[in-house]
């Protein structure tokens, strides 16, 4: 349980880390908090030649907040702890906060970071669900220079993301709560702190007592996070009654197609997801102040 | 911009137990196993390897870590704690059961109080996890301690005297509290 014998780099700034990424090529894996690729290394799932250790950038490790685009900008190297416990993140957008709460553990949460979460991308990872959910950028710098990708296209599947070999990811660039919008999220895991056997992030503006805008995405029942557009669709133009969230259950149990071993595991699953998205969307309607 | 070469072996500076420590290490050195190995510290201990146990936890900077999942390169320019730092114990070989005793970190004397351990081996874990708890939190909840220590694993004594000893350890910080410089 040993890593292989590897060749260590610390790059300090992202010119650095992206002169080390060319130099190596795909020899070379970027060791962000490592909660991923340490235990991989151990097992020796991953035997790269080359680690290119980017813990020590500073321009990495900061949340700013962009009043005039309504945005979080979460450095890559941000800490799992540190978003739950941002001030900016609790007042912006506290889906994130809540959603950290159910990553690993404390020594874990200390030392992961959302970018190492984003682009090792576990379908069934917080980040990736809440990312896609919200529709958040990701901003990738290389040889060829800086590029954003949309949440859209970033998560293509189990462990890939449209990050290129040389490419970093500096920065996700994630939307605040708007007016009148609100939020749930719901994990079911088997054992606190494991990964997700499913998850939902869900958000709803409400005006006048009817929905007027959503999101909703499901984590852990695909090969990426899934966000559930049609379903919310439907939800738009309704007022969120008993009877909607009932629909609501049914409409994401026809939507998810989880990939499973079994036909009763797959009902199982979508279950859950079913299950999630209701008490999420209920999380959010209850969040919405009185009087809407 | 100077280019930068990769290593296989790595010169680190940092700090273990408030000690300045200067090492030439294997770029593959596991933190655990630089601080089991390399410094002879042997109270960190290694449980699964993959970061599920928590009983390697040492506090990096004062936060706790898994130190099986850190390179031991990567403390460069950092502080370490491990269990041998918690507890200032001068002459330490010669010291008697009595004086260990008397030199306990009130954390150390609480988990003894409550019999919060029985092999000892998650206990350093433990251990670290509480203090730095208490340094953040001086007065944390019932539930926010469970959720807190949900990151070590103990096969023991099923929790309840570790919960009872962290209440403890609560009350012994409020009336002495540690001096050592961390």
């Amino acid at each position: 349980m040993k890593p292989v014998p590897i060749r260590y780099l610390r790059a300090t700034t992202v010119d650095e880390a992206v002169t080390a990424l060319a130099r190596y090529g795909l020899d070379a894996k970027v060791l962000a908090g490592g909660q991923s690729l340490m235990p991989m290394l151990n097992m020796r799932l991953a035997r790269p030649q080359v680690v290119v250790d980017i813990n020590e950038i500073r321009d990495l490790m900061e949340i700013r907040y962009d009043p005039n685009a309504r945005q979080l900008v979460v450095g890559a190297l941000v800490r799992h702890q540190q978003l739950l416990e941002s001030s900016l993140v609790h007042a912006h957008q506290p889906l994130l906060s809540a959603a950290a709460r159910y990553i690993g553990h404390w020594a874990i949460r200390n030392r992961g970071t959302i970018g190492g979460s984003v682009v090792h991308h576990d379908p069934s990872a917080e980040w990736p669900l809440v990312t896609a959910c919200l529709g958040a950028e990701f901003h990738v710098q290389g040889p060829q220079g800086r590029r954003v990708i949309p949440a859209a296209d970033f998560f293509v599947t189990y462990l890939t993301t449209a990050v290129q070999a040389g490419e970093l990811l500096t920065a996700v660039v994630i939307p605040c709560l708007g007016p009148g919008e609100s939020w749930g999220f719901q994990e079911y895991a088997r054992r606190h702190g494991d990964f997700a056997l499913a998850a939902a992030a869900v958000t709803v503006t409400l005006s006048d007592g009817v929905v007027t805008a959503a999101r909703i995405a499901v984590g852990g029942v695909a090969d990426r996070p899934v966000v559930l557009s049609e379903v919310t669709q439907h939800v738009v133009g309704q007022a969120p009654t008993a009877q909607l969230e009932v629909q609501l259950g049914q409409w994401v149990y026809d939507a998810v197609n989880p990939l499973a071993e079994s036909p009763d595991e797959q009902a199982y699953k979508r279950d859950i997801a079913a299950v999630l998205v209701r008490r999420a969307f209920r999380q959010a309607i209850n969040r919405q102040p009185a009087g809407q | 911009m100077a280019e930068m070469e990769a290593a296989d072996m790595v010169v680190i500076d940092t700090v273990v137990n408030g000690r300045p420590v200067h090492r030439t290490v294997s770029a593959r050195r596991l933190l655990s196993d630089f601080l089991r190995y390399d410094l002879q510290l042997t109270g960190t201990h290694v449980g699964c390897e993959h970061g599920v146990c928590g009983a390697c936890t040492v506090l990096l900077d004062g936060q706790p870590v898994r130190s099986c999942l850190t390179l031991a390169a990567q403390v460069s320019g950092h502080h370490i704690t491990t269990i041998e730092g918690v507890a200032e114990m001068p002459a330490l070989p010669a010291a008697t059961t009595e004086e260990r005793v008397r030199h306990l970190h009130p954390v150390q004397q609480a988990f003894w109080e409550e019999h919060g351990l029985q092999c000892g081996y998650c206990t350093p874990g433990f251990v670290l996890t509480t203090i730095a708890l208490l340094e953040a939190h001086p007065d944390p909840s019932d539930e926010e301690i469970r959720e807190t220590l949900s990151g070590n694993i103990c096969r023991c004594t099923g929790y309840r005297n570790i919960i009872r000893a962290v209440h403890r350890a609560k009350e012994l910080w409020q009336t002495a509290p540690s001096t050592e410089g961390r």
